[in-house]
């Protein structure tokens, strides 16, 4: 075998659906020890490609050749039995069973007719030293964090010899601290083991720390391939987009004696769990709010707590010039407070048609006073937000599960922001694996809201640049508490970073 | 491209289709007093069925089905023997029920106690009730307006399928029109998104169990009126038929979905074939493996066809 023979090469990989292209004669090569990066817009066909190469769609037209010899894979089975391994975006572990289980997952050593634990452990300790990582195996993974869980599945394909390891936006569910050590043990990983591996990401900066060949995809086809020291950032997403897609906006200067006038939510602390956190932050009118902190430091909980979704043993705060104590979400968002999830699988109804998805806001408001649901205004209105927001979609009545994640995040937060008499959105990681046109129209859709619209915006995200760019003020949270607040002038990415991790507030604890 | 398809009916063809054949084999099949039978004979389980669905439909199950069908079926024979007028019996009979609606309820939704295990041990209670205040005997009530719900007739169609009718077209209303309905299949849907629009799924789903125990006890009433009498026992194969009717159901109208007409049309298919291999004279394990045959394959091809229809969507 020459050296020179790439790991895996694909000549003229096509995939339709319904005539559509998603995948359109793509040629690309992945050599040994390659961090091969791929990016591309949403529904630009990186997952479809990939999932070609694991066998998992089948291929309308085009070759595969692993070590130069032509392949037929007819399911993720054969792949990996190839030495191919895809981590998906979404977890796929067992959250009750250890890391160690997981791991030796289908390919338990059996002693006698009982699974034997002592070796799947051995196992997942040597594969532990192998990846030179440092993480507990005998705990469940829903104990661990997103990021040690990633690792769990990456630690999985090592259970056999991997060649060529897919990742799917593996960064997309981390927290800003857990990336960056991550990233170090992905490029430590290539260089130490045999191994490739193949990076789907939206992030730019990351492929520049680690990747040393980008492959953008633009509509299912190469726009360019580029070794990563020839290129830069600007060139990558300027074959990424078409520079229409971007939307630009600014963020006014607000003066600040005005705004506080205007209070239209204070809150001193939250009660969740069983426990009272210091949550010292006002909002007001107009504005839009960061809120910044790790994965569970509390920016999630609080909101969640005030909208009435989370169950509180006692509640106190003032929303738009009345004292609250009690009341679910039905009560918040008759007042005008809406929130969008976290995750976007629990802001939609996978089995039900758009139309009803989209109005599952507003059931009471598309009826007549006995009850009855008014069907032909519920899609006209249903089509209006689809149309607004700019949803691909093939019809109004099909289910909302056949649209992609971004399309999905549209439609959450279309009829969000369409709330009659909305006062406060809360936006929980809105852009979570959305491309760089789609964030842009996001961010333009939130400032609109609060400059022309008058409202308020609760931004809770855990990508520290999107909320410097657009949020009036921001709240760091660490451990449930709020521990600073910036206004935009005084805004910095170290200060925020060192109270995120607690650290600066701990030092000044100890100095007082 | 815009080629209807007709996965989504294809039970009721089904059911046409076997009909049809039975017409030819049988032709005493298509005499309206034999539709009237089949259609009859489907009422109390079908109305048993309605309720449930409304269950399954938010995701959930009550397994008390068939000992809520009995516990109403006993008590208003129970409260006729003892001279309650009768209209006054059905009001006490259905309180009765939604109460046990109720407490099924409160264990899922208040105390968390999954519902099955919830609604499980209740049918046990209800049973040992039912079974205390009937002496664990039938009990039989002869008069005409008890009699008159299960075997009268208006125009040659029998009160009940008068009364399965006017709850079906209400049930549909409710469950596609109204926005107390469609709460039930948003909870169904995701239980957890709900509360991000506001809706709250143990409200919804209280509801569900209060109109399910009412809708099973309402069975039993029209049960016991058919055959002059109730027994303890009455309710015991409820459960796996009506199951079996929702689950066919889910292959109509609202593919993969719990819904009214598929479980109307589910359960008249089952009549259909009991009873036309009854009038062809078969031997019970005949018609136990034609009936079985019949009911998987009707699935397979609507699986399959479903299978095929959403190849066919791109995935925008």
């Amino acid at each position: 075998m020459l050296l020179s023979t790439p790991l895996l090469e694909i000549k003229g990989l096509t995939k339709g659906f319904t005539g559509v292209l998603a995948v359109d004669h793509v040629d690309f090569k992945v050599g040994r020890k390659e961090i091969h990066a791929i990016i591309g817009e949403n529904g630009a066909g990186k997952s479809t490609l990939c999932k070609m190469i694991t066998g998992t769609y089948s291929m309308d037209d085009g070759q595969i050749y692993m070590d130069g010899k032509e392949v037929h894979f007819t399911g993720p089975a054969d792949s990996m039995a190839a030495g191919i391994y895809m981590v998906y975006q979404e977890r796929n572990l067992i959250s009750y069973m250890t890391g160690a289980q997981n791991i030796s997952l289908n390919a338990e050593v059996i002693k006698g007719v009982v699974v034997d634990e002592k070796a799947a452990m051995e196992k997942a300790e040597e594969i532990k030293r192998q990846l030179k990582v440092e993480i507990p195996l005998e705990v469940e993974v829903e104990k661990l964090g997103a990021g040690e869980q990633q690792l769990i599945e990456i630690m999985r394909a090592f259970s056999a010899t991997p060649k060529l390891l897919i990742l799917d936006e593996p960064t997309a569910s981390l927290g800003e601290g857990e990336i960056e050590p991550f990233l170090k043990f992905i490029k430590g990983m290539t260089t130490q083991m045999d191994v490739s591996i193949i990076y789907i990401t939206h992030k730019l900066e990351e492929i520049f720390q680690i990747a040393d060949k980008v492959t953008v995809l633009t509509e299912g086809k190469v726009t360019m391939t580029a070794e990563i020291a020839d290129t830069s950032q600007n060139k990558c997403v300027k074959a990424m987009i078409k520079s229409d897609k971007m939307k630009e906006f600014a963020v006014p200067v607000k003066d600040y004696e005005d705004l506080e006038n205007n209070k239209l939510l204070e809150v001193k602390n939250v009660n969740y769990g069983g426990k009272t956190y210091d949550t010292d932050f006002y909002i007001c009118k107009g504005e839009v709010v960061g809120f910044y902190g790790l994965v569970g430091s509390g920016r999630t909980e609080a909101m969640e707590t005030i909208a009435g979704i989370r169950s509180s043993d006692q509640k106190h705060f003032i929303f738009d010039g009345e004292e609250i104590t009690s009341g679910d979400s039905y009560k918040m968002i008759s007042k005008g407070m809406v929130l969008t999830p976290e995750l976007r699988r629990n802001g939609i109804f996978p089995a039900l048609n758009l139309i009803e998805n989209v109005c599952s806001l507003y059931i009471n408001k598309l009826a007549t006073k006995l009850g009855m649901v008014k069907k032909k205004e519920s899609a006209v209105f249903a089509k209006t937000i689809l149309d607004e927001n700019d949803t691909k979609y093939a019809s109004i009545n099909q289910k909302i599960s056949d649209l992609s994640g971004g399309n999905m995040q549209k439609i959450i937060i279309g009829r969000s922001i369409r709330v009659e008499n909305l006062k406060l959105l809360v936006v929980d990681e809105p852009t979570a694996g959305l491309d760089l046109g789609a964030k842009s129209e996001i961010y333009v859709k939130i400032r609109h809201l609060a400059d022309e619209l008058g409202k308020s915006v609760v931004f809770i995200s855990s990508e520290l640049e999107e909320l410097l760019k657009t949020c009036d003020r921001i709240y760091v949270f660490y451990n449930g508490n709020v521990v600073k607040e910036l206004k935009r002038e005084d805004f910095s990415k170290e200060v925020i970073l060192g109270y995120t991790l607690g650290g600066v507030r701990s030092a000044r604890e100890a100095h007082a | 491209m815009k080629k209807k398809n007709i996965t989504p009916y294809l039970l009721l063809l089904i059911t046409l289709a076997i009909s049809m054949m039975f017409a030819v084999l049988e032709p005493t099949f298509l005499k309206v007093a034999n539709i009237m039978n089949i259609l009859g004979a489907t009422v109390v389980l079908c109305i048993a069925s309605l309720g449930e669905a409304m269950v399954l439909i938010t995701g959930e199950v009550d397994f008390a089905c068939g000992a809520e069908l009995a516990t109403g079926g006993c008590l208003i024979t129970i409260l006729t023997i003892n001279h309650v007028p009768y209209l006054l019996g059905i009001v006490i009979t259905l309180s009765w029920c939604a109460l046990l609606g109720v407490i099924n309820g409160f264990f899922h939704t208040k105390i968390g106690v999954p519902a099955f295990i919830a609604t499980m041990g209740m049918s046990f209670v209800i049973d040992g009730v039912t079974k205390l205040f009937t002496d664990n005997a039938a009990v039989y009530a002869k008069t005409k307006i008890f009699k008159m719900l299960g075997q009268g007739r208006i125009a040659g169609i029998p009160l009940s399928v008068i009364a399965l009718a006017v709850i079906a077209v209400v049930a549909f209303m409710y469950t596609e029109s109204m926005t107390s309905g469609r709460r039930l299949y948003a909870v169904g849907a995701n239980g957890e998104a709900c509360r991000y629009v506001g809706i709250n799924p143990k409200k919804e789903k209280m509801k569900s169990f209060v109109i399910c125990a009412m809708l099973c006890g309402f069975a039993g009433i029209i049960n016991s009126s058919q055959i002059s009498s109730a027994n303890p026992g009455m309710g015991d194969t409820v459960l796996s038929n009506v199951l079996t009717n929702l689950m066919l159901g889910a292959s109509f109208y609202r593919l993969g979905v719990f819904n009214v007409p598929g479980t109307i049309v589910g359960a008249v298919l089952i009549n259909v074939i009991t009873n036309g291999m009854v009038l062809m004279g078969a031997a019970t394990w005949q018609q136990h493996l034609v009936k079985g045959l019949i009911m998987i394959t009707a699935v397979t091809l609507i699986t399959l066809g479903r299978a095929n229809a959403t190849r066919k969507i791109a995935r925008i």
